[in-house]
C-alpha cells in the first residue's frame, strides 16, 4: 500500500502505517489511538466467524491496510483509474450528469470526449430535457429511426429554453385557442397569426398580428472605434463620455475627493494625449462584443446616442484641430487602418446620403438589406431586426405558439439563410418561420401562380418568373438600378441648370414621394421636347436642403420642367427592363410563355412612376412582336406600393405541420418551419439548397 | 437462517446470509441456477472482488437488506444525484480506488442499489466543476493539442451563458 499523505482526514501518524503484520496482536498498545473502532469488531473483523458482526465493521481497516476517507483525491497506483473503467460505468455515470457537466467533462481529455460525443448519452439528455419543456415533440424512438443528431437537438432547445440573449429568456405563452404550447395541427390551419416583415433597399415594412403596419428606414449604424494613429490604442467610448458629463471643477470639488477629482481630470486627459485620433470601422463579426456605446443602434429611433455620436465627433475635431499643428501628415496606408473595405460594400445611396446629412463620420451606416447577402453581414441584420422587434415591441408576439414570422427575401445565400434561422429561433425564440421569397409574395398577392414578377425598389430591381408557385432561380434577372437612381438624376439635371442655388440640396430630399408623384415615365420622349417650353409643363416643389455651413436643413423652392421625366428616363434606360423581361422567359415553352406574359406583375416604389407598366408594357410588345398580342402587364388593384410584397407576404397560408419531416427545402419555393421542427431537427431542410 | 461462502479474489471465505447476498443478482441466478437442496455449504468463488471490498460490500449489502427492489430504469423517469442517505454517503467516503472498485463489484455482482449510489457519488465529483477542475479530481491528462483544445472546446461551449 503506497503511503498517504496524510492531508484528509487528519489521522494519526500510526494509522498510516498500519499493516496486516502490525494488526498481530490486539495488545498493541498504540492501537487505541485510532480510537474509530473498538477493539471487539476489530476482532471479529479479523476472524470472520459471525455474520452479525459485519455490519458493526469498522471502515477503516482492512486486510490491504486502512482505508482512507475522503473522495476526492487521487488514486494510488494500485487502484484502478476513472477512465480505466467500462464504458457501460461511464454511460452510466455521464446520464446522471446535466449538459452544462457534460461539455465541461468533454473537454478534460480524449476518452472523456469520445463517451460524451456518444449518441446513448445525448439522447439521454434530449429525453430529460425535452420532457421538462411544454412542447409536443416527436417521440425520441422516431426521431432515432430520423436519424436526429441528439446533441445538436439538446443544444437548440437548451439555446431556446436557458440561454437568455439580447432580448432575454423565452416567454411561455399558451395557445389562446387550442391552450396548448404547442399547436395542435388544425390550430395552425385555421387560426394562425402571422409577422410580416419585408427589408427593402430603403424602407422595410412590417406587419403585426394585429394588422397595424409598421414603416421603419432600412439602415443600422454602427459606431466606429476611435483610434490612435500613431499608437493604435482603442480610445473607449464609456471614458469619452465622462469627458461630457463632467460637472463644472467648483462645484465639483465641494462633492468629491480629492483622488476622484483627480481620475476625472485625467481621464479627461485621456483623449487629448493622444497625437492622432482617427475614427475607423470596427469588425463587424465583434459589434456585440463591444461596450454598449459602440454596438450597433438605429440612427432614427435612439436619439440619445444620435446626440452622444454627434457630441463625441465634435469633441474629437476639437482636438485634432488643437493638434494639427504639432502632428505629422498620415502616411500612406490610412485607408487600411481605417478599415473602410470592410464595411464599405455594405452601404447604398441612402446610407451615405444620410452619413453626409449628419456629418457622422463616426459612424457607419449599413444597410441590412445588403448585409442579407454577405455571410460575413450578419452581425448587421441581427442589429436591425433586434431593434425592430423591440421597437415594435413584437418580441412577445412572435413568442406566441400560434404566431408565425413571414420574412421575405430575395437572394440570400444559403449559409446566411442558416444563420437567420439559428438567430431567429434561438435567440428571438420565435415560435414559427417562413422564409418566403419576394417572388411569391406578390404573386400571392395577385393570386396567380404562374407569372413574370417585375419588382423594382429603391436601390434594385428584380424580374423572376414563377412557375405553378415556384421561383424558377435559374431565371431570376437583378439589376442595381431603382427609385434611387431617379432623384440622383433630378440632383444630377439640377446641378447643370443654371442660376440655381440647389447645391443644398440632397438625393434623398429629392427621393420623397411628392417629388416622385411629378415625375412621369414618358411614351414618346420626342414628343415631351416638343413641350419643353410650355409653361404647363414645369412644376415648384418645395425640398429640404441644407446649408453647407450649418449643416440645417431648410425648406427650398426648387422648380422642375424637363428633368421631370428626363431623370425617370435615365433610370428607365439603365434599367433596360424588357431585355431583363425578355432574358428571364427565355426558351420557356409556348404554353408557359403564354400565362407567363399575360400576367406580368410589376410591383415596389419605383413602379409607382406614372406611365411606368404603359411604357413597359408597350417596350416589351415591341420587343417581341409575335406575343405582342398576349402581353399583359398588371399593377395590382390598389396602385403599386412599397408595401404590396409585405402584404403579400402576410397573406400566404401556412402549412400543416410535420408535412414531409424528411423532405428538404426545394429552392424558389416557401420554407416553413416550426419551433419544434428547429429543435428536432435544426435547418436539415436547406440541405436542398447547399448542394445547388 | 441458511448461509453461503463468498469467497473473494485473493482466496479469503466471508460467511453471508443467502438473503443479503441476494442482492447481488449474479449470485441470485448462481444459486437459483445450482439449486439450493444441497446443504453442505458450498463456497462461491467471486474471482474479481478483492477482500476488502467484498468486505465493504457485504457491510453495504447488510445494511440495506430489508430495502424494497430498487426500481427498474425507467427512461423517463429522471434521475437525481442528490439523494444519497446519510449512511450510504458516510459509507462511501472512500478513497477513489475504493469508490472505483466498488463500482465495479456491485457492477460484477449486479448490485443496483450499490451501483447508482456509487455512480451518483462519481456524478457528484464532476457537477459543477470547469474542465481543469475535472482534471485534478480524477488525475486525468490533457491529451489534446492546443488545436484540439480549441476545436472542443468551441464545440461545447454552448451551456456557457455569454
Amino acid at each position: 500500500m503506497s503511503s498517504w499523505d496524510g492531508g484528509w482526514p487528519p489521522r494519526p501518524a500510526l494509522s498510516t502505517t498500519l499493516s496486516h503484520e502490525g494488526l498481530d496482536g490486539l495488545q498493541n498498545p498504540l492501537w487505541p489511538v485510532n480510537g474509530s473502532t473498538s477493539s471487539s469488531s476489530f476482532h471479529s473483523a479479523l476472524s470472520v466467524t459471525s455474520m452479525e458482526s459485519w455490519p458493526s465493521l469498522g471502515p477503516l481497516v482492512t486486510h490491504e491496510g486502512p482505508l482512507v476517507m475522503g473522495s476526492s483525491r487521487p488514486s494510488s497506483p494500485f487502484c484502478p483509474h476513472w477512465l480505466s473503467l467500462p464504458e457501460e460505468i461511464h454511460i452510466k455515470v455521464l446520464d446522471l450528469l446535466d449538459p452544462s457537466d457534460l461539455l465541461a467533462y468533454a473537454r478534460t481529455c480524449q476518452t472523456a470526449r469520445k463517451y460524451v460525443d456518444s449518441q446513448q448519452v445525448w439522447k439521454h439528455q434530449w429525453v430529460k430535457l425535452s420532457r421538462k419543456t411544454p412542447f409536443t415533440f416527436l417521440s425520441s424512438l422516431s426521431l432515432v429511426d430520423l436519424g436526429v443528431n441528439f446533441k445538436d437537438s439538446c443544444r437548440r432547445l437548451w439555446k431556446i429554453m436557458v440561454t437568455e440573449g439580447e432580448i432575454g429568456g423565452l416567454n411561455l405563452i399558451k395557445c389562446v385557442f387550442c391552450k396548448e404550447y404547442t399547436c395542435l395541427p388544425s390550430c395552425i390551419e385555421d387560426r394562425v397569426a402571422k409577422v410580416a416583415i419585408d427589408i427593402g433597399g430603403k424602407i422595410t415594412w412590417l406587419i403585426t398580428p394585429s394588422y397595424s403596419i409598421k414603416r421603419h428606414l432600412s439602415m443600422i449604424a454602427v459606431p466606429k472605434f476611435l483610434k490612435c494613429y500613431d499608437c493604435d490604442a482603442t480610445l473607449n467610448r464609456s471614458d469619452l463620455q465622462s469627458d461630457l458629463v463632467m460637472p463644472s471643477p467648483p462645484e465639483y470639488a465641494y462633492h468629491t475627493h480629492p483622488e476622484q477629482m483627480h481620475e476625472v481630470y485625467c481621464r479627461s486627459r485621456h483623449m487629448a494625449s493622444h497625437t492622432a485620433l482617427e475614427y475607423c470601422s470596427q469588425p463587424l463579426s465583434e459589434i456585440w462584443l463591444q461596450p454598449p456605446l459602440s454596438r450597433p443602434f438605429c440612427l432614427f429611433c435612439e436619439d440619445q446616442k444620435v446626440n452622444w455620436m454627434i457630441c463625441e465627433r465634435e469633441i474629437v475635431s476639437n482636438t485634432k484641430n488643437k493638434m494639427k499643428s504639432v502632428r505629422p501628415p498620415y502616411m500612406s496606408g490610412e485607408e487600411e487602418f481605417l478599415n473602410y473595405a470592410a464595411v464599405s460594400p455594405l452601404t447604398n445611396g441612402y446610407c451615405r446620403d444620410t452619413g453626409f446629412i449628419l456629418g457622422t463620420n463616426n459612424l457607419d451606416l449599413l444597410s441590412p438589406l445588403i448585409a442579407l447577402e454577405h455571410d460575413d453581414a450578419f452581425p448587421v441584420v441581427r442589429a436591425f431586426l433586434i431593434h425592430l422587434f423591440k421597437h415594435y415591441k413584437i418580441i412577445n408576439d412572435l413568442q406566441r405558439p400560434y404566431v408565425s414570422l413571414v420574412f421575405t427575401h430575395a437572394n440570400i445565400p444559403h449559409t446566411v439563410k442558416e444563420k437567420l434561422i439559428q438567430f431567429l429561433f434561438e435567440e428571438m425564440k420565435i415560435s414559427r418561420l417562413c422564409l418566403l421569397p419576394k417572388a411569391l409574395a406578390i404573386s400571392q398577392l395577385f393570386e396567380i401562380k404562374t407569372c413574370v414578377v417585375v419588382d423594382s425598389g429603391a436601390t434594385s430591381t428584380f424580374v423572376w418568373v414563377v412557375l405553378d408557385g415556384k421561383v424558377d432561380e435559374n431565371r431570376t434577372q437583378t439589376m442595381s438600378v431603382g427609385g434611387w437612381h431617379v432623384s440622383q438624376c433630378l440632383k444630377q439635371a439640377m446641378a447643370w441648370q443654371e442660376g440655381k442655388d440647389t447645391s443644398g440640396a440632397t438625393i434623398s430630399s429629392l427621393d420623397t414621394s411628392a417629388v416622385k408623384q411629378k415625375c412621369r415615365l414618358t411614351l414618346n420622349l420626342s414628343r415631351e421636347g416638343d413641350h419643353r417650353s410650355g409653361p404647363s409643363r414645369s412644376e415648384t416643389l418645395h425640398i429640404k436642403s441644407q446649408n453647407d455651413a450649418q449643416r440645417k436643413l431648410e425648406m427650398t423652392e426648387v422648380t422642375f420642367s424637363s428633368e421631370l421625366y428626363l431623370a425617370p428616363e435615365m433610370m428607365y434606360a439603365s434599367l433596360d427592363l424588357p431585355s431583363m423581361v425578355r432574358e428571364a422567359v427565355k426558351e420557356l415553352p409556348d404554353c408557359v410563355l403564354k400565362d407567363c406574359f399575360s400576367h406580368i406583375l410589376i410591383t415596389g416604389g419605383n413602379t409607382e412612376l406614372r406611365g411606368f407598366s404603359q411604357r413597359l408594357s408597350n417596350d416589351l410588345r415591341e420587343l417581341m412582336p409575335s406575343h405582342a398580342p398576349i402581353i399583359n402587364v398588371c399593377r395590382f388593384p390598389n396602385g403599386n406600393h412599397s408595401w404590396n410584397t409585405v402584404m403579400g407576404a402576410y397573406s400566404v397560408k401556412v402549412p400543416p405541420p410535420y408535412e414531409n419531416i424528411l423532405q428538404l427545402h426545394e429552392p424558389g419555393t416557401s420554407l416553413w418551419m416550426s419551433r419544434e421542427e428547429y429543435v428536432m431537427f435544426g435547418s436539415h431542410q436547406l440541405a436542398g439548397e447547399a448542394t445547388n | 437462517m441458511p448461509t453461503i461462502k463468498l469467497q473473494s479474489s485473493d482466496g479469503e471465505v466471508f460467511p453471508v446470509d443467502v438473503e443479503i447476498a441476494k442482492q447481488s443478482v449474479t449470485i441470485k441466478t448462481m444459486l437459483d441456477d445450482l439449486g439450493m437442496e444441497d446443504e453442505e455449504e458450498e463456497i462461491v468463488p467471486l474471482p474479481n472482488v478483492n477482500a476488502a471490498i467484498l468486505k465493504k460490500v457485504i457491510q453495504w449489502a447488510t445494511y440495506h437488506k430489508d430495502d424494497p427492489p430498487a426500481p427498474e430504469d425507467d427512461e423517463n423517469k429522471e434521475k437525481r444525484t442528490d439523494d444519497i442517505t446519510s449512511w450510504d454517503a458516510d459509507f462511501l467516503k472512500v478513497d477513489q480506488g475504493t469508490l472505483f472498485e466498488l463500482i465495479l463489484a456491485s457492477n460484477y455482482l449486479d448490485i443496483k442499489g450499490l451501483l447508482d449510489v456509487t455512480c451518483k457519488t462519481v456524478a457528484n465529483m464532476i457537477k459543477g466543476k470547469t474542465p481543469e477542475e475535472i482534471r485534478k479530481t480524477f488525475n486525468i491528462k490533457n491529451d489534446f493539442t492546443p488545436s484540439e483544445e480549441e476545436q472542443v472546446r468551441k464545440e461545447n461551449e454552448w451551456c456557457e451563458e455569454k
